[in-house]
């Protein structure tokens, strides 16, 4: 199949060397162990230097994010029953370039964001839930995995 | 020999004991309850194991005739056993039910629960008889012995607290009766055992056992009016809730109009450890959140989604409300 998505025209891809039945086996364990190999290093090597947040622990900051109750107002992937919908979705966040429309998306930003919404947006609709600085840096990596 | 067989099985159970489980009995009536369920648990698997040697022994082996004479077998495992287990088994649960039914005496706390599609109306009767009124949530002393009567507005709902006490059910226009003393303080979880429509899973409530002194502190609080706000923020919210029209479905005590009685009492629901009858943690932004969406966390409960107020509006009611204790 990647084979044929790679060369779409007929005939092309049968030149190429197709993979033996009996290999087929061995190479998806390999691809899956490649696949869980760069899982397993995701949460350091694949946050890009510009959002890692000091001090944060994502594991940690997704049991916050159940406690504050942020599954009620946003869908936020990999929290359970997460999927609110009066504020905005939240997959995908580390790829967004603003936080509420107009702050970019920097850890100084989105820790204050958490901490206290309605200080940087006045009409915004999130609440100040009083949210430590520690646990809001826990939360704003938690929200950095999201990609 | 049962005692023996329980506590061979008790180890599968051990880390059950959670927020909401049987396995976890905080009050002598739960307690005999659950020895009871492992007693008929146990000796029901002894007796299987049984039943399927003596059948595996049928077919396998190749005599043609029991050892022993068909009248003896068929009297012996036909009457006598069964008449015997049963009898025995009929008589401990007719013991159990008397202890654990034994309504309690004067000295007993006085509570009302009435359930509704879907969350619990739940009222105290003060030390002068006065009523008390809060939601989804008790708070009880511990060592004290509680009466809890329990109906329903609506269609038939079970009363359940899992580690203090059976099930009760919940039918409209008769009053059931549940009594038991919880022995130790901490929070356990209670949930709506019958099913009673779309929501009937997150028709749960929290129930938090204080010492003595700490309870009858909180009661105290609870039988007072809602605070006067004391920020302009408060202030807006408590303007928001009136020009909304909160106060048609709600009550809150000290607020003039608010004294609706289809949705719970809000009086003092700043302090309540849960909102949606246990499904959201009481906090401020689950507060915003539940009344933005209440249809979309909880299709079909009686609240609409109030999704039209502005952020600073929403944000002032949800803190208002919070700061309610």
């Amino acid at each position: 199949m990647m084979i044929a998505r790679r060369d779409p025209r007929p005939g092309r891809s049968r030149t190429l060397a197709r993979p033996s039945l009996e290999r087929a086996p061995a190479r998806a364990a390999g691809a899956a162990l490649l696949i869980m190999l760069a899982l397993a290093g995701c949460e350091d090597s694949e946050i890009p230097q510009g959002m890692r947040i000091v001090g944060g622990d994502a594991q940690a900051g997704a049991s916050f994010i159940r406690e504050y109750g942020c599954p009620a107002c946003h869908t936020i992937p990999g929290i359970r029953s997460a999927d609110g919908i009066v504020g905005p979705p939240l997959t995908e966040f580390a790829l967004r370039a603003f936080i509420a429309g107009q702050y970019p998306n920097t850890p100084d930003n989105l820790v204050r964001w958490v901490m206290n919404a309605p200080d940087m947006a006045p009409r915004t609709a999130m609440p100040d839930m009083g949210i430590p600085e520690d646990r809001a840096r826990h939360i704003a990596a938690y929200l950095y995995t999201l990609r | 020999m049962a005692w023996v067989s329980i506590s061979a099985v008790a180890p599968l159970f051990e880390g059950q004991e959670g927020v909401q489980s049987v396995y976890g009995p905080r009050s002598p009536q739960a307690e005999a309850i659950l020895t009871l369920s492992n007693l008929v648990f146990v000796s029901g698997a002894v007796i299987f194991v049984l039943v399927m040697g003596l059948l595996a022994w049928a077919i396998l082996s190749r005599r043609r005739h029991p050892p022993f004479r068909k009248t003896t077998f068929i009297a012996l495992g036909g009457f006598v056993f069964p008449a015997v287990t049963l009898g025995a088994l009929m008589v401990y649960t007719v013991l159990v039910s008397l202890r654990i039914s034994t309504p309690p005496g004067d000295e007993a706390l006085q509570i009302h629960v009435t359930g509704h599609m879907w969350w619990w109306e739940v009222h105290y009767l003060g030390p002068n008889g006065e009523r008390i009124e809060t939601a989804n949530e008790l708070r009880l002393p511990v060592d004290r012995p509680v009466s809890i009567s329990v109906t329903t507005k609506d269609v038939i709902h079970s009363f359940w607290i899992p580690s203090l006490a059976g099930k009760i059910d919940m039918i409209p226009g008769h009053v059931n009766r549940v009594a038991f003393t919880p022995t130790e303080t901490g929070i356990t979880r209670g949930q709506c055992a019958e099913y009673c429509g779309e929501q009937h899973a997150k028709m749960a409530f929290y129930v938090v056992v204080k010492p003595a002194d700490r309870f009858d502190d909180w009661l105290s609080t609870q039988a007072r009016p809602a605070p006067a706000p004391i920020t302009e923020q408060y202030q807006a919210g408590r303007a928001a809730f009136i020009s909304e029209g909160c106060g048609s479905c709600h009550t809150v005590r000290g607020l003039a109009g608010a004294n609706g009685e289809i949705g719970p009492d809000l009086t003092h629901v700043g302090g309540r450890l849960s909102i949606g009858a246990g499904w959201l943690n009481g906090s401020v932004g689950n507060l915003a959140g539940w009344i933005a969406s209440s249809q979309h966390l909880k299709p079909g409960n009686r609240m609409p989604s109030f999704d039209r107020l502005d952020g600073p509006t929403l944000r002032a009611l949800a803190a208002w409300l919070e700061s309610l204790e």
